[in-house]
């Protein structure tokens, strides 16, 4: 689709620049937390070295941003490749998708595991996820979600997981029974399953079977 | 601070990015030149450079046109890859080229010491036993070991 190619290009290309200008303020609070610390008597020393930190810190988020944009930017272009790394993009919803869960008081955190091929696109996992979040706002969402990509029974999926929160039964049981509107999310009634009965953690395969 | 033997070459358009980042590696001991275009680079490296830091996406000759005129003039120089345009095919094309290793901005400046200091390690080590087979006389091996040993174990 022409119109895809051109703002997948766009993108990518405002992806570089907002990368580039990431870099720029990462060096130049780098070299001032460098001159702050070689002056001993400087006044307000610590103020302005936690200062530099929180700017470090908000690069390396808007870094992980960029990272997000990129892998938009590459949705259904020559650049996708069909496969992705599954826990990486979930490490990318939970940072893309934060706003979002905010306004229904969910909390996304990305359990860290090791990188995970699946044979999906990145999008493909992405709308799943969305879909689970979209299951879990419709429940009252106020809720922590720890979200990651792992194997269970030779099964190569994303574990879902209600951490937390006031309203952790009706969304574990919204997991549980969800209404299901389309093939995607018939899908996900389907194979979303409670995986551990003691815990709120369930399983969305993300491929038929896999090697453990 | 003491001083690291480590001659350094940084080749990026973004002047301020490249400035500043001379002026934090020199703040640590190394010796830090700028390039800020791929011609000038190449005039440059014709001064004693162990390792590049060099950005893809240049105006006029881009970053790979740079690795491939490097890697034929001087292939005991280390190229490091430091570039806001990250995709997979750029970095397998840059490990296919010989760079030693692919970083994407913004980068943590110990992460990127932390690659200088093992492309320069392995450029030594290259040199040493380059050394050895051309002393031993086996002269086209010493060639490919500093052509090309590291291009091999990245396809690898």
């Amino acid at each position: 689709m022409p119109e895809q190619t051109s703002l997948a290009r766009l993108l990518s290309s405002a992806v570089h620049d907002l990368r580039n200008v990431l870099a720029v303020v990462r060096e130049s609070s780098g070299l001032t937390g460098d001159l702050v610390l070689i002056q001993e008597n400087i006044a307000k020393r610590d103020r302005m070295l936690g200062a530099v930190e929180e700017i470090q810190s908000q690069v390396v988020k808007g870094a992980l941003l960029a990272d997000a944009m990129d892998l938009l930017a590459q949705a259904g272009t020559e650049c996708d490749k069909g496969s992705c790394d599954a826990n990486h993009v979930c490490n990318l919803f939970c940072c893309m998708a934060q706003r979002m869960a905010r306004a229904s008081r969910i909390r996304l955190e990305h359990a860290q595991n090791q990188d995970l091929e699946v044979p999906l696109p990145p999008q493909r996992v992405l709308d799943l996820l969305v879909q689970v979040m979209d299951i879990c706002s419709k429940a009252g969402g106020n809720v922590d979600l720890k979200l990651g990509a792992d194997y269970r029974q030779n099964s190569v999926g994303i574990l879902v997981e209600v951490v937390a929160g006031d309203n952790m039964q009706a969304v574990a049981l919204a997991l549980s029974q969800s209404p299901l509107l389309n093939e995607a999310t018939r899908g996900i009634k389907n194979l979303l399953t409670p995986w551990r009965k003691a815990q709120r953690l369930y399983f969305l395969p993300l491929q038929g079977s896999g090697q453990a | 601070m003491a001083k690291e033997d480590i001659k350094i070459l940084l080749v990026d358009d973004e002047k301020q990015f490249v400035d500043t980042l001379a002026e934090r590696l020199e703040m640590r001991g190394f010796t830090a030149r700028v390039a800020y275009d791929g011609p000038q680079a190449l005039e440059m490296v014709k001064m004693p450079t162990d390792v590049i830091v060099l950005d893809l996406r240049m105006p006029g000759m881009d970053g790979f046109e740079v690795l491939k005129a490097v890697k034929k003039s001087n292939p005991d120089v280390q190229v490091i890859i430091l570039t806001g345009h990250g995709g997979d095919a750029e970095e397998k094309t840059a490990y296919r080229m010989g760079a030693y290793s692919f970083l994407r901005k913004p980068m943590d400046i110990d992460e990127l010491l932390a690659s200088i200091r093992m492309a320069y390690r392995d450029k030594v080590e290259n040199t040493m036993v380059a050394v050895a087979m051309a002393e031993a006389g086996d002269f086209d091996s010493a060639k490919d070991v500093l052509r090309e040993q590291k291009i091999l174990e990245k396809r690898q």
